[in-house]
């Protein structure tokens, strides 16, 4: 009997190649270039150390506290995009919070009340963004359209537009900033929040329910998800990302400002969708989410570690989120 | 036996019954249903609120709020039709169901590609601005090819696009002496700044007559010329277009094209009016204002529904509710509020307000 079907069903399916099943993950493509893209700058940066200095501590130092900023936003993005909705409004969120934070610091309260008030600003916005999607049906690109001009002003209502120095006790900037056995923390904290993205993404209902409702509302409805109670969550978690992101950023640039963050919400949605993050949601994994958000500044890195002109930058980086897309779309197409 | 040949057309009864099974099938509609079923009707009702708030505002206060006089009235004349041009272009991509986020992109290259052409390059002045026309095209034929071709979703295709020609803008705008990217300024000849910005009568300029020209010919594009039929059903729904043998790609392509061009032409005229090109106008979130001028409009975000009337009037709305927040002396602040609070309620409104009107829900 078991040899029979064992027999059966080694004729009907046909064992993958390792390649195949790695290029059938959602991430798959891009990562295989990532590791490919680090592999080179490596041998290169071995060959020849004077000129592209790669490996060097002072590089190293720069891509990890660039990254993170990145991110952390685009780790909130991710989830949010899983679960099918967009966010445009985290850029508000990002110098709001992190205002509210310097404020509260500098009106003389402990520097962890600052960040919980940080934190419980951008979950009230990110509620607000889900209730106006969920509650009347608009989509999520116009709710965070108009909730992006709105707290936007309000941050500056908050600041009337003047910066305010933050100079944190030493144990909090060493805890956000700080440099640990020659780690810089804000990567730590990258690293820390990609976990917890990935267990809630895949060890937790949560996660199912964000691509379960990504997926297909109707079918999430109708096996009994609560989709508005999870679109909010996930609302929630993107702007508390944020906020993370603009605690970690202020604290290492010493002054909170509320000038306007263009691009950080269309970088992060970038960022995800290079990492096979499906536009349409329920497709998606938190290796992707990283890996798009270290390909966005590694490739800038590139540019700038081989003396090439800053115009390339952005030319490079648009050129390769489409790329990446492209790869991607392949990859849906074929497995 | 001669059997008579079957009429060809309906008989008269025949007409009878199908006209009385149209009237139980169909509830006729009153006027106000109607009116609300078209995709302009909210913005409509929302700017005769305005008009009507700024002519009581006017009698009340006549010596404090000066929004009906000329020189007001001029401003606004030269500011709208910048951005309902870059709106008209995103709203008939929108209606074909695509973005374009590259549009702050294309409006600041293009002009600079033309002022570069013209001042330093020493080309003549036609040639110039039909290469920085032909460029706004290949632009939109690009972000076509790749939506079209490698089945990038158009958002992306678009933001490509625009990391890309935010990249372009720097290389050629830094400038030999400085080395750092500058801005720049068209001289261009004096019959070009008069028909580009010239003034005519009034608080009228010649902007306003170009708005006037986009938006009759989008109009008529959309709504009396085979191609829009072409739009709409390819934004409403492509494989049902695709079955009845249009060719969605191609209009897609059109469209972005359409698009580019469009915002193209509302740079050079603003080139034109303030004489100068920097290239940070590719940082000032003009894509999205766009799209919010359409979206305000009643134009659907996923295509196969929107008009002229109310993409113009959209982009009206933004700029004059900006005009009447400066005039009362408002603090900065407030603008960006009123407009995302606009934004979200025309939208809610929209679905609502249509749904009971028996229009497409969202």
């Amino acid at each position: 009997m078991n040899t029979a079907i064992e027999k059966a069903a080694s004729t009907r399916y046909t064992q993958k190649s390792w390649l195949d099943r790695v290029r059938a993950h959602p991430a798959g493509n891009v990562s295989l270039i990532f590791l490919g893209a680090i592999a080179i700058c490596v041998v290169i940066s071995l060959a020849v150390p004077d000129q592209f200095r790669f490996l060097s501590t002072a590089n190293v130092n720069v891509l990890t506290r660039a990254i993170p900023t990145l991110g952390i936003t685009a780790l909130g993005m991710g989830l949010l995009m899983i679960s099918g909705e967009f966010d445009l409004s985290i850029g508000a969120t990002f110098g709001l919070s992190s205002y509210v934070m310097v404020l509260c610091y500098s009106l003389g309260y402990p520097v962890l009340v600052g960040v919980a008030a940080a934190l419980a600003i951008a979950a009230v916005i990110g509620f607000i963004n889900g209730w106006i999607t969920v509650y009347y049906g608009i989509p999520s690109f116009i709710t965070t359209l108009g909730t992006l001009f709105i707290f936007r002003s309000g941050a500056r209502l908050v600041s009337q537009n003047k910066p305010l120095m933050f100079a944190p006790p030493e144990w909090f900037e060493f805890m956000t900033v700080g440099k640990f056995m020659g780690i810089q923390m804000q990567f730590v904290w990258f690293l820390v929040l990609a976990g917890l993205s990935w267990l809630i993404l895949n060890r937790h209902t949560l996660g199912n329910h964000f691509f379960a409702v990504g997926g297909n509302p109707m079918a999430a409805n109708q096996v009994g998800i609560n989709v508005p109670r999870t679109k909010i969550a996930a609302f929630v978690w993107c702007a508390l990302m944020a906020a993370t992101a603009g605690v970690l950023a202020i604290t290492r640039v010493k002054t909170a400002t509320t000038d306007p963050q263009v691009f950080m919400e269309l970088e992060a949605i970038a960022a995800c969708v290079m990492g096979g993050i499906a536009l349409t949601g329920g497709r998606g994994s938190v290796v992707g989410i990283v890996i798009g958000a270290v390909m966005f500044h590694l490739v800038k890195d590139v540019i700038l570690l081989a003396r090439l002109p800053g115009f390339y930058l952005d030319l490079f980086v648009g050129l390769v989120i489409v790329f990446g897309v492209t790869l991607n779309q392949v990859a849906k197409k074929r497995y | 036996m001669t059997t008579t040949p079957k009429a060809l057309g309906p008989t008269a009864t025949d007409t009878q019954a199908i006209a009385s099974a149209a009237s139980t099938r169909y509830r006729t509609q009153n006027r106000r249903q109607k009116f609300m079923r078209n995709a302009s009707a909210n913005i409509a009702i929302l700017s005769v609120l305005i008009l009507a708030g700024t002519i009581g505002a006017t009698i009340a206060y006549p010596d404090t709020f000066n929004f009906y006089t000329t020189g007001n009235l001029s401003v606004l004349a030269q500011q709208i039709p910048v951005i309902a041009i870059m709106a008209i272009g995103a709203g008939l991509l929108m209606i074909a169901g695509e973005f374009d986020l590259s549009l702050a992109g294309v409006y600041t290259v293009c002009p600079f590609l033309a002022a570069l052409a013209f001042t330093q390059w020493g080309w003549p002045f036609l040639p110039a601005i039909a290469m920085s026309f032909l460029t706004a095209a290949l632009i939109g034929a690009t972000i076509g090819f790749v939506v079209n071709r490698l089945r990038v979703p158009s958002f992306i295709a678009s933001l490509g696009m625009m990391f890309v020609l935010r990249g372009i803008v720097r290389g050629i705008s830094i400038s030999s002496s400085t080395g750092q990217p500058g801005a720049i300024s068209l001289k261009p000849p004096v019959w070009f700044e008069w028909l580009m910005a010239g003034h005519l009568w009034g608080p009228f300029y010649m902007q306003t007559l170009w708005l006037a020209v986009f938006g009759v010919g989008a109009w008529y594009l959309l709504n009396r010329h085979v191609f829009g039929n072409h739009v709409f059903a390819t934004g409403g729904d492509p494989e049902a277009a695709e079955k009845n043998g249009i060719r969605t790609k191609q209009t897609k392509l059109v469209a972005f094209m359409i698009c580019s061009i469009c915002s193209a032409f509302a740079g050079l005229m603003q080139a034109t009016r303030i004489n100068i090109i920097d290239p940070g106008q590719t940082l000032t979130g003009l894509e999205l204002q766009a799209i919010a001028a359409c979206v305000i409009g009643g134009t659907y975000l996923f295509g196969g529904r929107g008009s002229v009337l109310g993409i113009t009037l959209g982009a009206v709305l933004l700029v004059t509710v900006e005009n009447i927040l400066l005039l009362i002396r408002a603090p900065g602040e407030f603008m960006p509020v009123f407009i995302g609070t606009i934004i979200i309620v025309s939208v809610i409104l929209n679905m609502n307000v249509g749904a009971a009107a028996g229009r497409r829900r969202y």
